[in-house]
């Protein structure tokens, strides 16, 4: 963590409006892509993402080591998603499928095993996972997060996110073949 | 042979503990089985990295987002205020303090070392006895006092409370 950072955490921590007025500037991005991901819906990942920072607001005090902003905001972003698949569950709601959109807008070419493709198909093996397992693997290969990390975000012990992520890279890798 | 495939994933991930990444390395050298499913594990991490890389973000909602953080209440924390009033306190008890023994020593070499303090506040003690006598209805002039001193207390700490943090502009 560079310094800069580290003073805009400890900053917001007193209170510092404008401080976390940039945390927000600079994690948007991440607390987007988590919740996106994770919920495969953008109105839902919206809601997530502003709900995430009016939470981090108010119990940002709370958090002991501004070395832990990271990992503490990414478990706020996985809680207030949880709890939205859980509802969903509940209540049966059906969800637009940002995945498929995402697949839609890049245009279903049938290009050689190339990069663009391997995107597109990737989007379609990641409908496979269950939101857990994409949380996992979405943590480790796009945030970057440490397995230890992870188990904290999660709430989990670090074998189970070994488990998780190992899981996930299996169907990933059966789906894509059935896709080439 | 034993293979390696259960350790890969953590093996692309760097979790794996040092036996166990030489283990795996050396097996990668004579296994196309497992060999294969490291590069496919590979090549799928390296796609993750460009996949998200285009997400666009919800302006509308970043935008929202920062208006109601602009109108929310600023969350209790260490107040400005009060930091600034212990830093004042401190200086000031310092700075008294100081004061006194500057005063101390004057009258020391005034007064000479032993009587000064002792003569001055047997004269000021006096003096408030005669003037106090000298007022009429003294107990009921001590009680309003008190009862003055004990509303404004109250006020002031009345103030004290509703005070917001002030932001720092720097
Ligand atoms: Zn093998």
């Amino acid at each position: 963590m560079d310094q800069e950072l580290f003073d805009l955490i400890t900053k917001a921590k007193r209170g510092d409006k404008s401080a976390f007025e940039s945390l927000v500037e600079r994690y948007k991005r991440h607390v987007y892509y988590q919740a996106v991901t994770m919920l495969n819906d953008t109105i839902e990942a919206e809601d997530v993402l502003q709900e995430a920072f009016i939470k981090a607001y108010f119990s940002l005090e709370n958090l002991k080591s501004s070395y832990a902003f990271t990992s503490w905001l990414s478990r706020i972003v996985y809680n207030l998603c949880n709890d939205r698949i859980k509802k969903r569950d509940r209540e049966k709601v059906v969800v637009s499928e940002w995945l498929d959109n995402k697949i839609e807008n890049m245009g279903d070419s049938k290009l050689p095993i190339e990069q663009k493709q391997m995107q597109i198909d990737l989007y379609q093996a990641m409908k496979s996972l269950s939101p857990e397992h994409r949380s996992a693997i979405i943590l480790r290969e796009v945030h970057g997060y440490s397995y230890q990390d992870i188990a904290e975000i999660m709430g989990v012990p670090e074998g189970t996110v070994k488990s998780r992520i190992h899981h996930a890279r299996l169907t990933l890798r059966e789906e894509l073949k059935k896709e080439g | 042979m034993q293979h390696v495939d259960h350790l890969l994933s953590a093996y692309i991930d760097n979790e794996l503990e040092e036996q166990e990444r030489v283990v795996v390395e050396k097996h990668l050298q004579d296994c196309t089985d497992c060999l294969e499913l490291y590069e496919d594990f590979s090549r799928m991490s390296a796609s993750f990295t460009h996949a998200f890389e285009t997400i666009s973000l919800p302006e509308q909602a970043i935008e929202q987002l920062m208006t109601r953080i602009n109108q929310l209440d600023t969350p209790d924390s260490p107040d400005p205020i009060s930091v600034l009033s212990y830093a004042a306190l401190r200086w000031g008890t310092i700075s008294s303090i100081l004061l006194l023994l500057a005063v101390n020593v004057s009258l020391m070499i005034t007064f000479g070392p032993f009587f000064s303090f002792i003569q001055i506040f047997y004269r000021l003690a006096h003096g408030v006895v005669t003037i106090f006598s000298a007022i009429p209805y003294l107990g009921v002039v001590v009680t309003v006092t008190c009862f003055l001193l004990i509303g404004m207390s109250l006020w002031l700490l009345h103030q004290l409370l509703r005070l917001k943090k002030v932001e720092i502009t720097q």
